[in-house]
Formats: structure tokens, C-alpha cells, sequence
């Protein structure tokens, strides 16, 4: 008998091993398998980094979702693949002369998903609900250039004290606390998007189930699972509609980045969201040419000290620091060059050049000699070495990486000992809020396409300065270029103030992130832009997909 | 026989209960909560979050609240997921947990059994020392080492199967977690079974029912399977245990929507009611493993039920 | 027992690794932690000393290996000996003391059984830091249920047995007896168990490890090793392979030490 079953089970996991013999499976037959799209609709499958925490536009802080709510909801404007602000709901804006009042005039044949008619109300909903603490919206932060925003983050004021008036049913005006010169790209942003009303009303905090949403975007949800597959259809209500080739995309979510490179060569993914730095070199062999895409992405990563206390509040010893970091090793050696390095704190941005500190030209031993100098001064040597501890998010092993690299530089050059000390990334948030760590790593991606987002983190106030840096000639030269009128003078002062930060080594800039995607050779419209962000619908399938 | 499933239920109450204690403890004695993130709050919508999930009350009553759901079965919202209880996560994870766990043991069974019932028939010889030695080394090799191996010959390389993702549950999305978690099962029960069916053929009255004339495959397959099971049925216990807490590796290296990946993602984001939700349910599951193994083992051993 | 019920191949094996263990990180010209621009990626070759070839930071693997072996087999004896302490101790005190005490100490190791240690472990270092003197107290105080009931059951029937009678009617106290004449008399089993405790204790480590807990960085255990080689599995197989191999041999002769040592000792026929 046993032997038998043994037979038997034996031919069973024979015949699902060959009934799997597929070559280069089909990318539409997988959709079929799955139930999304139909035989013959056009269906793109894409990687997301983990499952989207959320669906509701004012509530979500993560990436991930990003991508999925890029697709679902489309605002009073839009990007448009090289990350440009193109109409989008509104058809038409004006700013007053002193950029604090904005019209926009809005289209009459938007539609949400259920037929209902989108209208200016529908915003002044969801940008008060957005406010409102009782929706508890952590994007809060974000919109305080609304004018009475802030007095309504804070429970002092009533929701419907916002400065944000819908003028008949097509018509909005909104008035700014000051000008604002990023104002149309946060208008992209997730937690600006209409909100339709009767079904938040309805369904309280399920509204965002997948049978519950409705959207006003290119496409819409057909149903989630979580951990798992998301799947959108196209939204049939949608304006635009011959503008939008892809019938169907499903969002897989996988963290791990080796295995979605495996999905990705294997034939299940037509583009991911990152792959593993260390597989570049690898990747790059087996890939055609283009597959693999690299870009500058708006974000840094450095490493922070708490300026406030010994030992880092020596301003020659945070230079001797700085010096003693061999960025070009870093990121050309180690980092295979995927990510480039950075002198300085806010990264290349159209009309924005990162500025060089002049010792990033000298040679290494000059520069060497000089972090020595700096370090002896601070009262250091190879006999009383510095001490102390590095800490990090330990679930990134590029990362893990690079500070052991870091931390090996100043051994090496300096004598100094700094441990490493890996922490859980929410564990590490709060030390580092409450002052623990004298040094830790800290990655800042922009929130808006304005060198401000970075020098923002060291102003008084800000709640990522956690070192309390206080110079006042840094203040006045923010304040100053929020002021001016016109862009070249703005750039200017930024320019100058991000002089007097960097000089000051309080941030320690290591390199500037860039995004990475492996993207199907028959994936098309595919563009790179520094946001890192690319609505679906800006894309086709070539004919023949898969074959 | 009832006498005896009341005893082992009776146990089961205790240990569940020190469960839910030692998790809730645990959780709420460390550092790092479940709503820090890098984007600052203004504090008063930490707090309004805070209280919503009732974070802002002194830990004794958080536990007496919980303790009270628990009895109501009702396992708490989860923070890392608005809107959906932990009674929702694991209802969508626990079929795919329990289907990838309990067709490994099959696997493991059917395999592993003939292998080691070969071993035993050619006991001594070169045969046998082979299969020990393959054996052996099936539980040296972790999961997560064999898993990422399959993928790449399997998937990447042969293109045969698909790389990871549960794909509703069709079965070429099952075939490599599966037979990554069965290895090291196969291995132990093909062990196990060579030793106790070895200890079974010596003994004299399967000498005699050869001396008699039987066959061996009689004389294996009616008189020795029965007592030289036993080993085998009071190892499923723990095989599957092992096979839940394999399944968590398995999850992340295949992306399946499953309890495991929920439980390492809540530690780490400190979703404290998932985190508590799971390890309670592992400790159910784990107690019914062990239930059925003994029921069986007292079908087998008449000497039991007499007792 | 003696040492010729000792497995030969595998005893000398594990002779070898534990021997390099300790001398190759002090006779080798590299340590485990500086990076190496210009030796990034390197294969095998003799010419440069690199007898395993280099990391992907450049840093020589062969060290590297000898260092994970060193901390693997640290934790696992750290964590094996603290669960022999507490299952020992835990054994005795219930089959010597006997009736309700015995009762109560055995159901208390029933509930616990029940317990899904894995999880609470996970748990533990995540919440309390990658520590590595806290993962092997977390490990240790996970595995000594087995010997618990083993050392129980071995000493109900020691304590049938003459001299502790004998010990009795002297006037030793009870704890004496349990020190003095119980335990000496289990260090057969205890051996065994232990050897057999040692390579499951190796493979949790290498599990929580390939979680992200555990040893930290730069420091490496065998896990940590094998973590990051299966990551960078597609582009060099070798730091994979490597560690992989090690371990496997490193449970595999554990095991086969283990498994005669326990069939001496029960008196059974290998």
C-alpha cells in the first residue's frame, strides 16, 4: 500500500512539474490565470515594495501606495512624464501678483467613477477633511501654506475656516499663507486630491475597500488582497480615454529585492520599482540596453550629528569628519556607481546645481592631511581617539554597507573608533527624536521639486533638526528668497544659505539617491524624472507583448 | 478516550493564556512605537492617533481591554493596516499557510517514508548508508538556503515555474515553497521511520511471519507499519511547528500572502495587536497539531486506549 | 561510553573547523573588517593570499567565514549551556522531589511545549536590540524543554537505585543528593542531548540572522553570512556557497557525534 501511494504521489508531482514546462510564459495568460484581465486587453504588471498601506489619498505617507494612488486619483493638475505640471481637472489658473490667490477654472466633463460629476466642491471637501484632526492625517505637515490651515491642524479652528472657496461648481479659488513657489507640484501630491463625499459619508473608514472606492482617475480598483496582488482596471468614466492604453495593471508586492529581480527575469514582472545594487553589474550583462534605468531621484543620504553636545558639538572635529570621507570610493567602488556622490545637502534639480566645497577638488592626500590637522585640533589623536557610535536602520543591507565602508575611512585616516549600532528604522526615529544618537544616518527625499525641502530640515522649528542649529544669517537668507519674486534670485539665496550650512558640517551628505527600475524592452513611455514618479497611464505595450 | 482530549484541552487554556500575557508584555515593554514615522507630527495628531487606538492609557488597562476582546474573539484592529482587523489579515493568510504547511507534510510523507522504509530493508548496506547520509544532510541545508537555489534553477534559469507570488493559488505557484519547505521534513521522517522500522524487523514475531513464508512486502505493510509508525505520528507534532515558523522564511523568499510575512512585518513596525493576534494562533495551531497527533498515536497503540 | 563510540570522520572534522576557527583569524595578514577598494569581488587565488578570494567590500572571506564559524559556535554553546542549566536543574529537581512537585513542574513544561518559541524570539530581538549576548540567553531559554523531560525520566529510575538510598540514610540533604550523586551520574545523557542541542541551536541563529536579527554588522555569523550570500546569490554564487557548505558540515558532524553518543548511552545498536 505504501508503496503504491508512493508511486502515485511520485507521478502526481511529476505531472505539475511538466504541466509548469511553459517557456517565457505569456505576461496576458498570467493575468487570465489570476482572473483580472480578459483575453486580449492589455495588461501591465508592476513591482511595488510592500502593500499599500492605504488607498486613502489623505492618509497615505508611503511609496508604494504612491504608485497605486498615481493611477487612481488625478488632481487639479497632473505630471506629465518628464515631470512637468500639466492641466488635469483644472482646465485654466491665475495667481494674484503676489502669488498668495489662485484661480483655477475646472473642467465640466470629469466624471468619478460612479458617473457623478466632479466638481470644485469635491476639493473643498477633501482639502478641509484633510485638515480636519479627526481624520488624523499625518501629510498635515505639508499643507500649512494654506492660508487658516494650521490654526485647524491644531483643533483651534473649525475645518470650514479654510481659505479655500469653490466658487459655483466649476470654479476654485484658494489663497496661500505666503507665496509659494512649489504650490502647483503639491497640488499632484496624493493628499490634494478630491475626496467624492457621499461615499466617505456612507462608509466611514471603509470607504476605501475595493468594492466601496470611487475615483476620478485613469483607472480603478478591481480588487486587493492584502500582502498581495492590488488590480486595477480602466475607469471607463474617465475623460480622457483615448489617451489611456493600458486596459489593466496588477501591483505585486515584493520587498525582498533579489527575488523581484527573479520575478522580473523570469517573466512575471514588466517593471520593478528597485533592484539590488550589488546585482547591477550582473544585470547589466543579461539586460538589453535600456532595461535597466538609472536616475537622478530628488533625495540625499547623510549622516547627522547632534551638534548640541560632546563630542560632536566641535565644529573641527565634524569637519575632520567630513574630509575623512572618500565619496568617490564610495560611490564609484562600492556603489558601483549607482548612486552619485554628494558634498552637499540638497540635490541637482532643474535651475539647481549642487555646489562643490572647493576641498572636494583636492587630491587625497592633501585632503587627508587636512582632516588630520582638524581632527588634532579638536583635541584628538591615534592615542586618545575619538569614541563613539554610529546609528542606522539596519534593514537595508546597501546601507549596512556603506557605513562600514564609512566608519573603516576614518579608522583608517584618522584613528577615530566609531561603532555601528543597527536599529530597528521605527526605533531609530524616536532615539533619534529624543536626542539619543550623537551620530546617525539620515536619508531626506524631497517632498517638492524645491531646493527647500532640504534646507527647510535645519531652520529653528523644524522638526528635523535635531541638533537645534540656530544661525541667524541662515534664517534671513530663507526668509529673503521666500520672498523674491522671481526664480534666479531665489536659487541665488538658496545658494548662499546652503553655503553657510554646509561649511558647518552638521549634516554629513554622503550621495544623492538615484531611482531604479528594470522596465521591459516593450514597456514604452517610459521617462525618467527626479521625482521618481510615472502615472500608468502614460505608457504602452508594444504589440506583441511577451511573445 | 474523551477523558483524555478534555486533559490535553485543559492544558491548552493555560498555555494560551500565558501566551497572550507573555506577547502583550513583550510588545508593550519595548522601545519604538507604532506610529513614529520620519514625517513629524504636529503632536496633537500624535495624540488624537494615539488615543484612537487607546495607546494614551495605562498599560493595565490596555490589558484588561485586551483580555476582554480575546474572550469575545475578537483579535483587535491592526495599526499597520487601517481599517482591517487582525481577524480579517488572518483569515486571508491562514489558507495559504495552512495549504503550503500541510501539502509539505504530505510531501514529506511520501516521500520520506518509502526512503526510509528502503533504508531499512537494505539496513547495513552501502544503500542505506546513502540515504543516511542524504538525510543528513537535508536537515543541515536551512530552507532559506535550498529556496533561493530552486528559484534560480527553476525559475530564472529553466523558466519552468514562476519565481514567487501566490498567484490565487494555482498550483505552479506552489510547487517550489513547497517542496523548499518539505526538504528538511523528508529528510527526519526518512530517518526516523529507518530507525523504527529497523527496531520493528528485528523483532521476533516478524521473524516468524517470514519463517512462515510471508513476503516482505506483507510482513512490512500489515504487521511492522503499524508500531513502526508511531515514532513518525508523535514527530508530526513538532514537524509541524516546524513547518509554521519554515513557512515565515518561505513567505518572504516567495512573496506569498501569508500569516508568516504579516507576523515578521508587524515585530518590526510594532503592530502590537497582529503581532499578539499570530503568536496566539500559533500556539492554537500548535496545540491542535498536537491534539491530532496524539489522538492518532492513541489509534495506532492499542496499549493506550486501554489505558 | 568511551571515545571509541566517537564516529571517526566526523569528530576529526569538526576537530578541523574548530581549530580554524581559532587560528586562521590570527594567522592571517587580514582582519574581518576594512574594506578594500582595489580587492573588491576577487576570486580564489593563492598569489594574494586570498585563498577564498574577497567580499564584495574586498574584505577576505576566508577570514570572514572563520570569524561567522567562531560567533555561531560561541552562541551555540552559550545558548546550549544556558538551556542545559536551567533543563537539567529544571529534570532533577521534578523526578528526584517526585508526587505534586513533579506534577506541577511537568504540566508547567506541557504548557510550555505549547508555546511557539520561534516567534516570541523573533520578537525578543527585535524589540530588545540586536545584542548577541540576548539572543543566546532568547535561544538558550528556548531549547531546554527536551532535556527537562529527558533528565527527569533518567532520573526517576537513578533514584530507585542503591547509593542514593545509601545517601539518604547518611543524612544528605536533598539538594546535596540531587548535586553530589544525581547529577554526575547523568553527564552520558547530558553530553549527548547536548551535542544534539548544539547544531539546532546553530540553525536557529542562522535563521533569526537571515531575519536581519542578530549578529550585527561588521561582525558576521555563519546565518548573517548565508543572508547575504542567497541576496547576492545570482552574482557570486561564491559568498553563498561558502558559508553554506560550512554549515552544513559543521550541523552534519554535530549531528553524527550526537547520534552515537545517544545510541552509547541507550544502549542501543547503531
Amino acid at each position: 500500500m505504501k508503496r503504491r501511494t508512493a508511486v502515485r504521489g511520485l507521478a502526481a508531482l511529476l505531472a505539475t512539474g511538466v504541466a509548469g514546462c511553459t517557456r517565457e510564459p505569456d505576461p496576458s495568460a498570467l493575468g487570465e490565470e489570476a482572473g483580472a484581465a480578459p483575453a486580449g486587453s492589455v495588461h501591465l504588471r508592476r513591482q511595488i515594495e510592500d502593500y499599500p498601506s492605504t488607498l486613502d489619498p489623505a492618509l497615505n505617507t508611503d511609496i508604494p501606495a504612491l504608485r497605486v494612488l498615481d493611477d487612481l486619483f488625478e488632481g487639479l493638475v497632473r505630471l506629465d512624464p518628464a515631470g512637468g505640471i500639466v492641466p488635469a481637472v483644472a482646465r485654466r489658473w491665475t495667481q494674484s501678483e503676489d502669488g498668495t490667490r489662485w484661480t483655477f477654472e475646472l473642467r465640466d466633463d470629469w466624471r468619478w467613477s460612479n458617473g457623478d460629476p466632479v466638481t470644485a466642491h469635491d476639493f473643498v471637501y477633501a482639502w478641509r477633511r484633510l485638515l480636519d484632526p479627526r481624520t488624523r492625517s499625518r501629510n498635515v505637515q505639508q499643507v500649512l501654506p494654506l492660508a487658516g490651515a494650521l490654526p485647524i491642524a491644531r483643533g483651534e479652528a473649525a475645518p470650514e475656516t479654510l481659505q479655500v472657496f469653490a466658487r459655483g461648481d466649476h470654479a476654485l479659488e484658494v489663497r496661500l499663507e505666503q507665496r509659494t513657489p512649489w504650490f502647483l507640484y503639491l497640488l499632484t501630491c496624493c493628499f490634494l486630491m478630491p475626496v467624492h463625499r457621499a461615499t466617505v459619508e456612507a462608509h466611514g473608514e471603509s470607504w476605501t475597500r475595493a468594492g466601496n472606492l470611487v475615483v476620478n482617475g485613469p483607472y480603478r480598483v478591481e480588487s486587493t488582497r492584502i500582502n498581495g496582488a492590488t488590480r486595477l482596471t480602466r475607469n471607463p468614466h474617465h475623460p480622457e480615454q483615448g489617451e489611456i492604453a493600458i486596459d489593466a495593471i496588477t501591483y505585486f508586492p515584493i520587498d525582498d529585492r533579489g527575488a523581484a529581480s527573479s520575478a522580473y527575469l523570469a517573466g512575471g514582472l514588466d517593471v520593478t520599482d528597485a533592484f539590488q545594487l550589488a546585482d547591477i553589474g550582473w544585470l547589466r550583462e543579461r539586460l538589453q540596453p535600456g532595461e535597466l534605468r538609472l536616475a537622478a531621484y530628488f533625495g540625499t543620504v547623510m549622516l547627522g550629528l547632534q551638534i548640541d553636545r560632546p563630542p560632536f558639538d566641535s565644529k573641527p572635529l565634524r569637519e575632520a569628519l567630513n574630509l575623512a570621507i572618500d565619496r568617490e570610493a564610495l560611490t564609484g567602488k562600492l556603489l558601483r556607481g549607482v548612486y552619485l556622490p554628494a558634498w552637499t545637502t540638497v540635490p541637482p534639480l532643474p535651475g539647481y546645481s549642487p555646489l562643490r566645497p572647493e576641498w572636494a577638488t583636492w587630491s587625497a592626500e592633501r585632503r587627508l592631511a587636512r582632516a588630520r590637522e582638524l581632527y588634532a585640533e579638536a583635541g584628538y589623536s591615534r592615542e586618545r581617539p575619538l569614541r563613539s557610535s554610529l546609528a542606522f536602520s539596519a534593514g537595508d543591507p546597501d546601507t549596512t554597507r556603506t557605513l562600514e565602508a564609512v566608519t573603516a575611512m576614518w579608522r583608517t585616516a584618522l584613528g577615530a573608533d566609531v561603532q555601528l549600532a543597527g536599529e530597528d528604522f521605527r526605533v531609530l526615529l524616536q532615539n533619534r527624536a529624543l536626542g539619543r544618537h550623537e551620530a546617525y544616518w539620515n536619508a531626506w527625499i524631497g517632498d517638492y521639486p524645491d531646493p527647500l525641502t532640504f534646507l527647510d530640515l535645519l531652520r529653528v522649528g523644524s522638526g528635523q533638526n535635531f541638533g537645534k542649529y540656530h544661525d541667524e544669517r541662515y534664517e534671513a537668507l530663507l526668509d529673503q528668497a521666500l520672498a523674491s519674486p522671481d526664480d534666479a534670485t531665489r536659487m541665488t539665496l538658496y545658494a548662499q544659505a546652503e553655503a553657510i550650512v554646509n561649511a558647518d558640517a552638521v549634516n554629513l551628505p554622503l550621495y544623492f539617491y538615484q531611482s531604479r527600475h528594470l522596465v521591459k524592452p516593450w514597456v514604452q513611455g517610459w521617462q525618467d524624472n527626479a521625482m521618481d514618479r510615472l502615472a500608468t497611464r502614460n505608457l504602452r505595450l508594444a504589440r506583441g507583448a511577451g511573445a | 478516550m474523551l477523558a483524555f482530549v478534555l486533559r490535553r484541552l485543559g492544558t491548552a487554556i493555560p498555555t494560551l493564556f500565558v501566551i497572550a500575557t507573555l506577547s502583550f508584555v513583550l510588545l508593550h515593554a519595548a522601545p519604538g512605537g507604532p506610529f513614529d514615522s520620519d514625517k513629524v507630527l504636529l503632536p496633537e495628531i500624535q495624540a488624537s492617533i494615539e488615543a484612537a487606538y487607546h495607546l494614551d492609557e495605562p498599560v493595565l488597562q490596555q490589558y484588561a481591554r485586551y483580555l476582554g476582546q480575546l474572550a469575545r474573539g475578537d483579535l483587535g484592529p491592526s495599526f499597520q493596516y487601517r481599517n482591517t482587523s487582525v481577524n480579517e489579515l488572518i483569515a486571508q493568510g491562514l489558507p495559504i499557510d495552512l495549504a503550503i504547511g500541510g501539502l509539505a507534510l504530505g510531501v514529506a510523507l511520501l516521500v520520506g517514508l518509502p526512503l526510509g522504509a528502503f533504508a531499512a530493508l537494505k539496513r547495513g548496506s552501502a544503500w542505506d548508508r546513502l540515504a543516511l547520509g542524504v538525510s543528513l544532510l537535508g536537515i543541515s541545508v536551512p530552507v532559506y538556503v535550498i529556496a533561493p537555489v530552486l528559484v534560480l534553477v527553476f525559475a530564472v534559469t529553466l523558466q519552468w515555474l514562476p519565481a514567487g507570488d501566490w498567484g490565487d493559488g494555482a498550483p505552479r505557484h506552489l510547487v517550489l515553497p513547497v517542496l523548499s519547505l518539505a526538504a528538511p521534513y523528508t529528510a527526519i521522517i526518512a530517518r526516523l521511520f529507518r530507525a523504527s522500522l529497523a527496531e520493528v524487523l528485528d523483532a521476533p514475531y516478524i521473524r516468524t511471519a517470514r519463517a512462515k513464508g510471508l513476503s516482505w512486502s506483507t510482513v512490512v505493510l500489515r504487521h511492522a507499519s503499524r508500531p513502526a509508525l508511531l515514532p513518525i505520528v508523535s514527530y508530526l507534532g513538532p514537524a509541524a511547528v516546524g513547518v509554521i515558523t519554515g513557512s515565515i522564511v518561505i513567505e518572504t523568499v516567495f512573496s506569498l500572502p501569508g500569516i508568516g510575512r504579516f507576523f515578521v512585518a508587524g515585530a518590526f513596525n510594532r503592530d502590537y495587536t497582529l503581532v499578539m493576534g499570530v503568536t496566539l494562533l500559533y500556539g492554537v495551531l500548535i496545540v491542535i497539531a498536537n491534539l491530532l497527533a496524539d489522538l492518532c498515536y492513541a489509534l495506532l497503540d492499542p496499549r493506550i486506549r486501554i489505558r | 561510553m568511551s571515545w571509541r563510540d566517537l564516529p571517526r570522520g566526523s569528530t576529526v572534522l569538526l576537530a578541523v573547523i574548530v581549530l580554524a576557527a581559532l587560528l586562521v583569524p590570527l594567522l592571517s595578514p587580514y582582519d574581518y573588517y576594512t574594506p578594500s577598494w582595489d580587492e573588491l569581488d576577487l576570486g580564489p587565488a593563492l598569489a594574494n593570499g586570498h585563498v577564498l578570494g574577497t567580499d564584495d567590500l574586498g574584505r577576505d572571506l576566508l577570514v570572514r567565514l572563520m570569524w561567522g564559524c567562531r560567533i555561531s559556535l560561541l552562541v551555540a554553546l552559550a545558548a546550549s549551556v544556558t538551556s542545559l542549566v536551567i533543563g537539567v536543574t529544571w529534570g532533577v529537581a521534578a523526578g528526584y522531589l517526585g508526587g505534586r512537585t513533579d506534577s506541577v513542574m511537568m504540566r508547567i513544561v506541557d504548557v510550555l511545549y505549547s508555546v511557539p518559541f520561534i516567534p516570541f524570539v523573533i520578537v525578543l530581538t527585535v524589540l530588545f536590540g540586536r545584542n548577541i549576548v540576548l539572543l543566546f540567553v532568547a535561544i538558550g531559554a528556548v531549547s531546554w524543554l527536551d532535556i527537562a523531560r529527558i533528565v527527569r525520566g533518567q532520573t526517576l529510575s537513578l533514584k530507585e537505585r542503591e547509593f542514593v538510598d545509601a545517601a539518604r540514610i547518611m543524612g544528605a540533604t536533598a539538594p546535596a543528593i540531587m548535586r553530589r550523586h544525581l547529577v554526575p551520574n547523568l553527564f552520558g545523557i547530558v553530553l549527548a542531548y547536548l551535542t544534539l542541542t548544539i547544531p539546532t541551536v546553530i540553525l536557529i541563529e542562522a535563521f533569526l540572522s537571515f531575519l536581519g536579527l542578530g549578529a550585527q554588522a561588521p561582525l558576521a555569523s555563519l546565518g548573517s553570512l548565508i543572508a547575504n550570500g542567497a541576496a547576492q546569490m545570482q552574482s557570486r554564487p561564491r559568498l553563498l556557497i561558502c558559508p553554506a557548505v560550512l554549515l552544513a558540515l559543521l550541523v552534519y558532524c554535530c549531528n553524527r557525534i550526537g547520534d552515537r553518543l545517544r545510541d552509547a548511552v541507550e544502549g542501543r545498536a547503531p
